[in-house]
This record gives C-alpha cells, structure tokens and sequence, in this order.
C-alpha cells in the first residue's frame, strides 16, 4: 500500500508536465515561466474607471506592471474574481500588453 | 584537547531526511513565505470558494502548520508531521492561486519525499529527477524558448554586465541561442545524472554551477528556492553522521568551549576531528567540524532563506561547489589520512 502511494506520489508528478505542457498557466508542473508580459489594464465597473488603489484592493495586482509568468496568470486573477466574486455590476476588463518580444496586443473581458 | 568524532561520510547513510525535513521547515518561516499561505481568496480548487471564510481558512491552517511544525522539531512523530507540513503546503497553493509558486510547491514535495525516505531507500534523487526534467520538456516543447524570445526579452530588460562585455566577440543572437540551448541540454542532463549513482556527484556539480549561473546572469535569488536547492543537493551526499543528533545547542557549546579552552593551552595538537579511522588535527580538523556541523546548515539556511546579499549567496554556492569538487577528486582524503 505504501509503495503503492509512493509510487503514485510521483506519477501525478510526471503526470502533471505532461497534462499541463500545453496548457498556459503550469501550475504544478516544474515550468520555469518563459513569458514577460508588460501590461496595463483598464477595468470600469457599471461605465465607472477604477483608479490604481481601487484596481490593486480588487484584484491584489498593479494596474500597470509586469508579469513573470503567464498572460493566462494575469487574466486569471482578474476573471476568476468577477467569477466567483461578482455581484450584478458590469465589469468591462481591457488588458494591453506586450509580450516577450512580441507587438503590442489586446485582451478583452465583460461579464 | 578538543575532539570531534564523527563516521566516514562515504560509505553508509543515515536516515537524515528528518533533518533535512526541518532545514525545510525553517527555510519556510525564515522566509516568511508562510505568511501569505492559508487564504482562500481565490481558490484553484471550486471546494474552497465560498466554503470558508478567508480570516478562518488563514488562521486555521497556520495553526495546523505551526502544531505540525513544532512536532517536528520536538521529534514526536516527525516523518508523520513532515508528511502532514508538505501536504499542507500543496493545499495552500491549490487554496489560493494568488500565492502559487513553483518554489514552494517544490518545499511542499520535498517535505513529503523527506518524509518517505529511509534509510534504505532515498526519493530524493526522484524528486529532483522530475524537478530538472519537467523544466527541460516544458521548455524544449516551448516554441519562444526554442527560438530565444525569452532570454532576448530578459536581458533587453534586465541588462547583464558580462553579457553586453561579451557582445563584442559575439554576436547577440548567438550568445542568446548559446544561453538558451546550453540551459535545455544541462537540465536534462540534471536530470538523467541525479537519477544514476555512479554520476550522481557530477550532477550535484553540474547543478551547483547551474544555479550559480542563473543566479549571477538573472540576478535573482529565486525565493526559497535555492535554499531547497541546496538542501536537496545535501541530502543526497551519503553520510554516516546523524545530523539530528548532532543538532544539539549544548554539545555544540561545549564542543566551542572546549576548542578555545584547548587552543588557549598551545599545545602542538589542540583539536582532532576523527572519521572512522582517520583522524585530523589542528585547523584542518576545525574546518572540517565546521563543515560537516547540523549548525553550519542551519547559519546556510538562514542565510539563503533571508535572501540579504546576493554576492555573498554566489561566493558560498562558489565555495560548495569547490568542496565538491575536492571530494569527488578526494581531496578531501577523509579515509586514509591520518596522524
């Protein structure tokens, strides 16, 4: 039974590289982040703009600022707590960023 | 005249991981990386959303942490504690995706694989096989890792000395291919020489000198993570001395006083460091006490884990990996020298 644990212990490990290979945000698969993504976002609420303070209280990131990891990690801090957060309000998200090398893009998010 | 005996380091093991287990432990709070776990504020398990409340869920498992940690260092139980403090660890990341990091995700499986081993059988060399191969597929498999996207962008934004002193004898995209596929070809071969024994010490250098790189080309400390680093690496090295027996603050007070007390008295011989057969003398014997002494681990685990001066990180990563060297070409003749 140990070893049968043991041995599971470390094939969810392996199993895991592999399931989260193509998937962007590599939680739990030993992925050093390739990605820089340089971003400012815009978010209002019912048409209203949140400011830099309000924007940081909501979502515990800048505004403006630089992710190490993923654009899917930055994206997700965002939706997933209009998702299991929200109230009735209409939330607009608009993302702007460059990442790597790469030209200046856009990601957009409404409930 | 002082004296310290201690085992031949090359031919058994002890069963150190508890030890070790602890270094982790400490690591963890010296940190403080453990006062952001335990909030579910935004949970990458559904369980958690809206279950409890985020002041509850943070105190409750400091609390569970805490106890489990304090039994661990108390020696009740403490590969059960070890197992539950790793455990604990992989539930906060999967609590709050806010505070995921491969760093201590890593913490959190090297607890749980301490907590496994045993004297006959050490995982560790597993774990870290899996650590170095999962970061060598994902990047091999990675389209703007293969191509140099990523280092281009760091080192546009991060500018490193040596890298912009060598551009002139190089080519930019040269040296930037050089970084990125001499990092997918050492990652893998982390991974395939921790796995064998016969090249397991040549993989503990290979990875000293790795990480020495990163940390000098990237000027980060990479969170906690050099510390487990260090301490894998550590855990690896077979050894007969029992660390936590070692890990005691009046043997270790005694051992100091008597050291000073015998050098005081001028003697030809004033302290001996004894290894099976093989006996050292004088300041040889002191340097090797010391390095081979639960409380110099502690004073490197502290010191990685605070994360103070990066300069100082490098030179003690650049001094272990001249130790290793020097025992794996034995240097370090702990066997046969005697006097």
């Amino acid at each position: 039974m140990k070893k049968a644990l043991i041995t599971l212990f470390f094939l969810i490990q392996i199993g895991l590289i592999f399931y989260q290979l193509n998937n962007e945000t590599k939680f739990f698969n030993w992925a050093m982040y390739h990605t820089r993504i340089h971003y400012t976002a815009t978010v209002t609420i019912n048409g209203v703009e949140l400011n830099d303070q309000e924007f940081l209280k909501r979502y515990k990131i800048s505004k403006t600022g630089v992710e190490g990891r993923a654009l899917k990690h930055l994206t997700r801090k965002m939706t997933q707590r209009e998702i299991i957060y929200g109230d009735s309000s209409k939330v607009f998200i608009e993302l702007n960023y460059i990442e790597n090398t790469h030209k200046k893009d856009t990601w957009k998010w409404e409930n | 005249m002082g004296k310290l005996k201690i085992q031949n380091i090359y031919k058994q093991s002890n069963d150190n991981f508890l030890f070790f287990g602890k270094l982790i432990v400490l690591s963890i709070y010296a940190s403080a990386a453990v006062t952001k776990l335990g909030y579910t504020e935004l949970p990458l398990l559904s369980f958690f959303e809206n279950h409890l409340n985020d002041t509850v869920s943070f105190n409750i498992w400091q609390f569970l942490f805490l106890m489990s940690s304090i039994f661990v260092f108390l020696n009740r139980k403490p590969k059960l504690f070890l197992f539950i403090n790793g455990v604990l660890i992989v539930l906060a990341l999967l609590m709050n995706e806010l505070i995921y990091s491969n760093n201590l995700f890593f913490a959190g499986c090297l607890l749980i694989t301490f907590s496994i081993s045993s004297k006959s059988f050490n995982f560790v060399p597993i774990q870290l096989s899996i650590l170095y191969f999962g970061a060598f597929i994902d990047k091999f498999y990675y389209e703007h890792w293969r191509n140099g996207d990523f280092m281009t962008t760091f080192f546009e934004n991060n500018p490193n000395q040596l890298v912009e002193n060598l551009k002139p004898f190089i080519d930019a995209h040269s040296l930037i291919m050089t970084m990125t596929y001499s990092t997918l070809i050492i990652e893998f071969l982390l991974a395939i020489f921790i796995l064998i024994p016969k090249t397991r010490m040549l993989g503990l250098i290979l990875g000293l000198c790795f990480h020495f790189s990163t940390i000098f080309l990237m000027h980060s400390f990479f969170g906690i993570f050099i510390a487990t680093i260090v301490i894998s690496y550590y855990s690896i090295v077979k050894t007969s001395i029992n660390f936590n027996e070692e890990l005691s603050i009046s043997k270790f007070i005694n051992n100091i006083s008597s050291l000073f007390k015998s050098y005081n008295t001028k003697k030809e011989i004033w302290y001996k460091f004894e290894l099976d057969n093989a006996t050292y003398k004088n300041y040889k014997a002191v340097i090797l006490s010391m390095l081979l002494n639960p409380f110099t681990a502690i004073f490197l685990t502290l010191f990685f884990s605070l994360e103070l001066y990066i300069y100082f990180t490098m030179a003690i990563l650049f001094v272990l990996i001249i130790i290793l060297i020097l025992i794996i070409n034995n240097k370090f003749r702990l066997q046969s020298k005697t006097i």
